[in-house]
């Protein structure tokens, strides 16, 4: 049996959150998802630092990114992800309002592995978060890197 | 081959060349040439006629000497008759007084024939022939001279006859008038000879007189014409430099620009009208002057003064110094030019040269001012599209999440009721609640997907236009299906553009045309291109379909502008504003015509040779391939 990790969800929006966790837990995905609201958290939780100083050392299984946040926003999140050494190997996906052709290929250029414009139809929204918690969070296999167990 | 015109004008080449030969001398060179040609002239012809002239001197003296010789001989032979007939007298009329007188004529006579044969000898040594025939004289005479002296004896003793037969007999051995006779016949035939040789040598003279005048004649003719052609072009070089000189006046005097040339302490020499009628002076008035009292102070420019009193002590130049000067009480820039230059005299005078460029200066400023207020417009249109531009990513963003929890919220909403007991004007108030947001998402959607399409760069590929064609109605044969379609595609020529950009206006108006034409059957979609070698295509779509009013055809490419309710045809009114604004920034016209029930034609064209598209894109960036969602 696979362990379930976790799932990172940077969004500000609560609404956004509470329809996002609605998609992933319709479908009954059983991973612990760690919400939290700007950029600055998100990077706290990933460093385990601050208010996350003690959380497991595992890294989350999938970390779903809004592009706009307070403070510092997706694509910085990303940024760092990226091109830290550790972090670099879990899958990120975008989640964005539109299809600026700027924020996609920003991403893009940033080694982002998916990139969702959030629908406006519910089920559609639905349907895509879920397939992505479902592929990322669950079937995709990520190197793990190596620790000192 | 030389024709003979050719020829006639290379002669005249040659000619020209000899007498450039000439003109071509050295100056130095030309003057002892010329003296040596009269010298020529004058005194070889004097040397030829004295040389000559003594010649028929000689000949003359030959003449005289013959008539000397012939005198001489005729003496002898005279002295000889007179001798005989004395003789004669003496022998045969002895006693009488002739006789006597006769006797002492005789010895007269022979005593004076030596000296006369001796003269004769001296003056014919020349001639052996004459000294050889002097000789034969000189024997006759001695042998007479006894016979005469005893003819005379015999006529005394009265022998008379024997006398004459003496004389007879004297005459027969010494016969001496043949000889005399041969001599002055000699003489004369030398006479002759020499006669004829004096006229040859004065005809050859009169010949030499008359040929060295001609010569010198021909020479001074030479020397005339020479001289005259010198004189020629000597007066045809004043001309030309008179000419250049009435030439330099008159462009000086009706350039428009003043003029005027100063003295190396910069006092007016000479001022042009253009100088004098700007300035307000006259040339009498300010000649001396300096440039800086001249035209009421106007060129009292400490600048330029300082510049000219450089110019040539430096051999310095002044381009285009701009200075503003008083003139008439009106302020005018002025361009200045100078340049010193050298008088004929060598003097170094300066050319000093104003233009007004006052009127070029005040629209200069205004260009320059119309520039810049044309970049702060520029300035500001930029604000605007990037305000614009943040505004239309703000929608994006910030309106649509309103909406996605809208419905989103709706559903759940729905969803949560349904397990209750939820009556059925909830449910279809929560219906309209999602159509509509749902609606006004697409709405949004739309007006992005417009904006985009006014910002986006644009690819500059060759596009396959049928291929296009082609693609969008096989996309669409999915909705078409279970209808009669008949689609005519005639020729499409190809374009350069954005692929994808032409491929949404195609996917438009086929699009349009197959909704428009759903109740016509069978419906019928022609696209094609016209014939055209015009510098752009014409691309067009008809339709069979419900057509339109062509008084709403300005309406048609407005945004969110339809000519039918929602509820006959489906679309947003964006599709058609999408087509001309992707034609437009192809450089091209989007147009429509159609009437009511008798279908539409739409047509686009697309220059082939696309005139800079207003905004500069960026350098074209790829797009993602990655699949989304």
């Amino acid at each position: 049996m696979k362990e379930l990790r976790t799932i990172l969800l940077a969004e500000d929006n609560p609404k956004d959150v509470e329809l996002t966790l609605e998609a992933l837990g319709d479908y009954n995905l059983a991973n612990e998802v760690v919400v939290v609201s700007n950029g600055e958290a998100a990077l706290d939780y990933l460093h385990r630092r601050g208010a996350y100083a003690d959380r497991s050392p595992e890294n989350p299984a999938l970390v779903l990114l809004d592009l706009k946040m307070p403070k510092v926003d997706g694509l910085e999140v990303l940024r760092e992800i990226k091109s830290n050494e550790a972090l670099r190997v879990i899958p990120v996906v975008m989640l964005s309002s539109s299809r600026e052709e700027r924020d996609l290929l920003v991403s893009y250029g940033l080694g982002v592995n998916a990139y969702v414009v959030k629908p406006v139809k519910f089920h559609e929204f639905i349907e895509a978060v879920k397939a992505l918690g479902l592929f990322w969070a669950f079937f995709n296999e990520a190197p793990q890197p190596r620790k000192a167990e | 081959m030389l024709s003979g015109k050719d020829k006639s004008f290379v002669d005249t080449i040659r000619r020209d060349r000899l007498h450039d030969r000439f003109f071509n001398l050295p100056p130095h060179l030309k003057r002892p040439v010329l003296f040596l040609l009269i010298f020529l002239i004058v005194v070889v012809p004097v040397l030829f006629y004295h040389n000559a002239n003594r010649e028929v001197d000689e000949a003359s003296a030959w003449v005289a000497h013959t008539a000397t010789v012939e005198g001489k001989i005729y003496e002898v032979l005279y002295d000889l008759r007179d001798a005989e007939a004395a003789s004669r007298t003496a022998a045969f009329l002895p006693g009488t007084p002739e006789s006597q007188k006769a006797e002492a004529d005789v010895v007269a006579a022979l005593a004076a024939a030596p000296s006369n044969l001796d003269a004769l000898q001296a003056l014919t040594l020349d001639n052996p022939y004459q000294q050889e025939r002097i000789g034969r004289l000189r024997a006759s005479i001695e042998g007479r001279a006894p016979a005469m002296r005893e003819m005379i004896l015999l006529g005394r003793a009265g022998q008379v006859e024997a006398a004459k037969a003496l004389l007879r007999q004297s005459i027969a051995a010494n016969p001496f008038r043949e000889v005399a006779l041969k001599m002055v016949e000699e003489e004369k035939k030398l006479l002759a000879h020499r006669t004829e040789k004096a006229a040859r040598d004065r005809r050859e003279v009169a010949f030499l007189i008359w040929g060295a005048a001609a010569a010198q004649l021909l020479l001074f003719f030479a020397l005339y014409v020479v001289s005259e052609k010198d004189a020629a072009r000597r007066r045809q070089a004043e001309e030309a430099s008179l000419e250049a000189a009435a030439y330099a006046q008159s462009v000086v005097e009706t350039n428009p620009d003043p003029l005027t040339v100063l003295d190396g302490a910069a006092r007016i020499r000479s001022v042009n009208k253009a100088f004098a009628a700007l300035y307000g002076v006259e040339l009498g008035q300010v000649r001396g002057e300096p440039l800086w009292e001249a035209g009421g102070g106007a060129w009292r420019l400490p600048d330029l003064q300082q510049r000219l009193a450089d110019l040539i002590p430096q051999g310095r130049e002044i381009w285009d110094l701009e200075v503003a000067q008083q003139i008439g009480g009106e302020r005018r820039v002025m361009l200045v030019n100078a340049r010193p230059f050298p008088s004929a005299s060598g003097e170094k005078l300066i050319l000093l040269a104003a233009k007004d460029v006052t009127a070029r200066k005040r629209i200069e400023e205004q260009i320059t001012l119309l520039n810049q207020e044309l970049a702060a417009r520029v300035e500001q249109t930029n604000i605007v599209n990037q305000e614009l531009e943040a505004f239309s990513y703000s929608v994006s963003h910030d309106l649509r999440a309103p909406l996605r929890h809208i419905t989103g919220f709706a559903d759940m909403l729905n969803t949560h009721l349904a397990k209750q007991e939820g009556d059925a004007k909830t449910e279809r108030y929560l219906k309209y609640i999602r159509e509509s947001a749902n609606q006004m998402g697409t709405l949004i959607d739309d007006l992005l997907v417009f904006s985009r399409m006014g910002r986006s760069e644009m690819a500059e590929e060759e596009v396959n236009m049928a291929e296009l064609v082609r693609d969008v109605i096989k996309h669409f044969n999915l909705e078409t299906e279970g209808r009669r379609i008949e689609f005519a595609v005639g020729p499409i020529p190809s374009t350069r553009g954005d692929a994808a950009m032409l491929k949404l206006v195609w996917m438009n108006l086929i699009g349009n045309a197959i909704k428009y034409s759903r109740d016509a059957d069978p419906a019928r979609v022609e696209v094609g291109a016209l014939p055209s070698d015009q510098p752009e295509h014409v691309y067009f779509v008809r339709d069979n379909g419900v057509g339109f009013n062509m008084k709403y055809v300005h309406k048609l490419f407005g945004v969110f502008q339809r000519l039918h309710q929602a509820d006959e045809y489906e679309g947003t009114g964006i599709g058609l504003a999408n087509v001309r604004r992707i034609v437009q920034r192809h450089g091209g016209k989007a147009w429509a015509d159609g009437q009511v029930g008798q279908g539409a034609t739409f047509s686009f064209s697309i220059p082939q040779q696309p005139p800079p598209t207003p905004d500069t894109p960026a350098p074209p960036l790829a797009w993602p391939r990655q699949p989304l969602t």
